[in-house]
């Protein structure tokens, strides 16, 4: 939209323009009225996106004192064609003023949208049970709510040469690193694209590598984990029309921390801190060491043991890994249909799924009973982290690292860490290295990684993310 | 980076990653193509070469619940050169590999034992096979017999093997020696060896049915068997070599044939070795030991300090006996188990070069002092004796 046609004095010609501009949408509105002897006026809204109660109160004011309208309602005067579409296709209404050859656009925008809920993707035992919705009104709001501080600084920007979606940046002014919040704006000005679709679109365009398999930004449907970010020196991206905000700069060890860890005590939190680590390293070698053992290291088993392993693999006709990745497979498409069916089927495809994959297969010989233990223990082991994409790169993982311990046996689960560790810790995220604060190391970082520092002692903002201030507070003694 | 540099850079990654494949880490084998060997018997065949029993796990196919270590097992035997080779025939019986790596338990006929252990133990060492852990056993007549005897508790040979072990924490009848105590013993010569025995004994209650039992430990000089320890020995044994955790101890009562039993629950010994003026070599041993009262069965004996005393001296004499005994019969066989040669050199690096080459003939004639300093520690809280509650009315 580069030309700008300026407001005509005519009237007709104007609600012409606008029609063609809208595609003469047929939710278009445009009605003369005449409030003042002045003249006429041309209020266009499109219908359904602007709240009835609003229209109804903007006009009783332009009828009674107009002089209240400007200030009162977030509105603001217009002078092309151009713009009044583009405010009204974003849910304003516009008034033209043909005698003038002025307008003004006054914030209508009601829609009926999903109230706040509880996130279904992020349930806490403990804590707020607030989650985002899809309007970006309503998520700064919640934000503001849960943190009422003048400090927030909140910068709206325009995306999308088509969609023109609506985002928020935001940091805290005073202790997020403004160099930070520069280079988000440069990669956000470097958007091209023509629509975004919820929040990953902009995820993939600002991140530094965009081929890494590593998430290098994490997305949140929960207002209080937006805060807690934010007061350690991150900025969130808070996108229209999708309940998920961007957290970045993002660090690989944050996959393993959940905003429930600040609502039990530090002993519990650290402890599940703890687990839920193990639960990574399991998720993404569990089934690798399981191969690697029966077909390389039988003499690392005790006997027993092994005895027992050979006694339940005797009737198997596959080797471990045919094994291993047939029931990895069944696990993630059982996954993947629970997530996507429909509530009321989802009865018969758990007991489909434990019967036939879990007894009968074993009963049949398929599988043998403790691959079943092992395949059900990595499966669970990484629902144990919060569901950000570190979930699904581990799930990915754990069939490469499978494939390098049954064609090499520990060597290979050794050598496919190796190159792991290497090339993470050569991935960036906003200039933060990926592995921080473990490579490079940073012990007073790490214990609040790791484990959780008492809130009364965790005075030192993390300095993985450069923040202005190092102190949250100064200790009485 | 040009298009040349990343070339490079995508074919050094590929052969990194293609080098992996070299490591020479293949050999992998499902656990349906082992077969897992439990114990393995080593006798002499009768044109001399050695002859291998493996007792394998037959496990029960799937369906039913694995039932682990009571499951059935089968045997089969070859002989051969050398062990290796003997296993190797093995194989050729076998119809899948053999994962000799989980043998628990190794047993040797004594008669291959006399012959000389270290070309066989060599050989095991060599292979890599078997673990460190692995226990060791002398049978009196063929180890494969011994193997093969059908046991009522338990149906795999090592897994009883090596809870009669696990006894000797509580009666020190028998001890552990695994491969690498074999393996240290031979080649650093500190001390000769000892092995456990095992016995197939009849069983009291089935009549037909036999019995494992280790009892006894047999003596090595080198890597030659020499002699055998009986019970009493095994103990002073026990003793003397610090490695005692729980025994018994008997003492017969004054002018009678009851007597009175003692749970030993300590025993600590120390060694002290020294040369005289002659270079003769001395040893004292000192040793001091726990027990608690568990049964007497003596009459009209109050327990006093006084008794309790008594009966301390009369311990000190028993097991002091029990210690000399034994050290006089590895004297007699010049076994020096203790490793008190290894002591001698370590006090008098500088004398030991003259020593070493008599040294079998010094310690057969060594002067040995037992002292033994035995507490008992608790009567478990009864003082009286049943006999005397009855003329005491009101207790």
């Amino acid at each position: 939209m580069s030309n700008h046609t300026p407001i005509s004095h005519n009237s007709e010609h104007n609600k012409a323009l606008l029609q063609e501009m809208l595609q003469h949408a047929g939710d278009l509105i445009i009605s003369e009225i005449h409030p003042h002897k002045q003249g006429a006026a041309t209020v266009c809204y499109l219908d359904g996106l602007s709240d009835p109660m609003k229209l109804e109160q903007m006009l009783l004011l332009l009828q009674n004192e107009e002089g209240m309208l400007a200030p009162f309602r977030q509105s603001q005067p217009i002078d092309t064609l151009e713009e009044a579409a583009d405010l009204i296709a974003g849910g304003y209404a516009v008034l033209l003023y043909a005698h003038s050859g002025s307008g003004l656009a006054i914030h209508t925008l009601g829609l009926q949208l999903r109230s706040v809920d509880e996130p279904t993707s992020e349930s806490v035992l403990k804590g707020p049970r607030s989650g985002f919705t899809e309007s970006l009104q309503n998520n700064i709001a919640l934000l503001r709510y849960h943190f009422s501080s003048p400090h927030l600084k909140v910068e709206f920007r325009k995306l999308g040469t088509l969609s023109r979606t609506n985002i928020a940046i935001l940091s805290v002014a005073g202790l997020t690193n403004p160099k930070l919040v520069k280079e988000l704006h440069k990669r956000i000005d470097e958007i091209q694209a023509d629509s975004i679709l919820g929040s990953n679109t902009i995820e993939e365009w600002i991140t530094d590598n965009p081929y890494t398999l590593f998430p290098l930004t994490e997305t949140t449907e929960r207002p209080d984990r937006v805060i807690g970010a934010l007061r350690d020196g991150r900025m969130a991206v808070v996108v229209q029309g999708t309940p998920f905000a961007i957290l970045l700069p993002f660090t690989f060890l944050q996959a393993f921390q959940v905003s429930e860890d600040y609502y039990w005590s530090y002993y519990v939190s650290s402890s599940i801190r703890l687990l839920r680590l193990m639960c990574g390293l399991l998720g993404m070698f569990l089934p690798a060491f399981y191969v690697a053992t029966v077909t390389f290291h039988h003499e690392l088993l005790p006997t027993p043991l092994l005895q027992s392993i050979a006694a339940a693999k005797e009737p198997v006709p596959f080797p471990a890994v045919v094994e291993s990745f047939a029931m990895m497979i069944a696990f993630e498409i059982m996954r993947e249909a629970g997530v996507r069916m429909p509530r009321q089927v989802g009865q018969a495809v758990s007991i489909v799924g434990a019967l036939i994959l879990g007894q009968a297969a074993v009963q049949a010989g398929i599988v043998s009973p403790i691959m079943v233990i092992v395949a059900a223990l990595t499966g669970i082991c990484t629902f144990t982290l919060p569901p950000t994409d570190v979930n699904y790169v581990i799930r990915i993982l754990q069939f490469a690292m499978t494939l390098l311990a049954s064609m090499l046996g520990y060597v290979g689960i050794m050598a496919g860490f190796i190159m792991l560790i290497t090339y993470m810790s050569s991935l960036r995220s906003f200039g933060i290295p990926y592995l921080s604060p473990a490579a490079p190391f940073s012990f007073a970082n790490l214990t609040d990684v790791i484990i959780r520092r008492p809130h009364p002692y965790d005075n030192k903002l993390p300095s993985l993310f450069r923040p202005l201030v190092k102190w949250r507070f100064r200790r009485q003694r | 980076m040009s298009r040349q540099a990343g070339r490079q850079a995508v074919l050094l990654k590929l052969l990194l990653c293609m080098s992996l494949a070299i490591t020479g880490c293949r050999g992998n084998h499902e656990l349906n193509e082992l077969h897992i060997v439990h114990s393995a018997a080593f006798d002499v065949a009768e044109d001399g070469k050695v002859f291998v029993t493996a007792e394998i796990a037959r496990l029960t196919p799937g369906g039913q619940q694995p039932k682990g270590m009571q499951d059935q097992t089968f045997y089969l035997s070859e002989k051969g050169n050398s062990i290796f080779e003997a296993g190797r025939y093995i194989r050729s019986k076998s119809d899948r590999t053999l994962l000799w790596g989980h043998t628990t338990s190794i047993l040797i006929s004594s008669q291959l034992a006399k012959q000389g252990l270290k070309r066989h133990i060599e050989s095991i060492r060599r292979l890599r096979q078997f673990r460190n852990s692995t226990l060791v056993y002398i049978t009196e007549g063929k180890a494969s017999d011994t193997l093969r005897v059908k046991k009522p508790m338990t149906t795999i040979t090592s897994q009883v093997l090596r809870g009669l072990t696990e006894g000797g924490d509580n009666t020190a009848l028998t001890t552990k020696v695994t491969l690498v105590d074999i393996y240290t013993g031979l080649i650093n010569q500190y001390r000769d060896l000892v092995i456990p025995s095992i016995q197939v004994v009849a069983d009291q209650d089935a009549g037909q049915q036999k019995l494992l039992q280790a009892q006894g430990l047999y003596l090595f000089q080198g890597d030659h068997l020499t002699g055998q320890l009986s019970d009493e020995y095994t103990k002073g044994y026990m003793r003397a070599n610090n490695n005692m955790i729980g025994s018994f101890e008997t003492v017969a009562c004054t002018g009678g044939q009851d007597s009175m039993s003692f749970e030993n629950i300590n025993n600590r010994a120390e060694i002290h070795v020294m040369l005289d003026i002659n270079s003769k070599p001395r040893t004292q041993i000192d040793i001091r030991t726990d027990l608690n009262l568990n049964s007497v069965q003596c009459n009209d004996i109050p327990i006093t300090p006084a008794t309790i005393r008594k009966w301390e001296s009369q311990l000190n004499k028993s097991i002091g006996n029990e210690v000399e005994n034994f050290l006089r019969y590895t004297q007699k066989h010049k076994s020096d188990v203790l490793g008190i040669g290894e002591r001698l050199h370590r006090k008098y690096p500088k004398q030991w070069a003259a020593i070493k080459p008599r040294w079998r003939e010094l310690y057969a004639e060594m002067e040995v002092e037992v002292k033994i300093h035995s507490r008992i520690d608790h009567t478990n809280f009864i003082v009286l004796q049943p006999d005397s509650y009855e003329g005491t009315p009101g207790l």
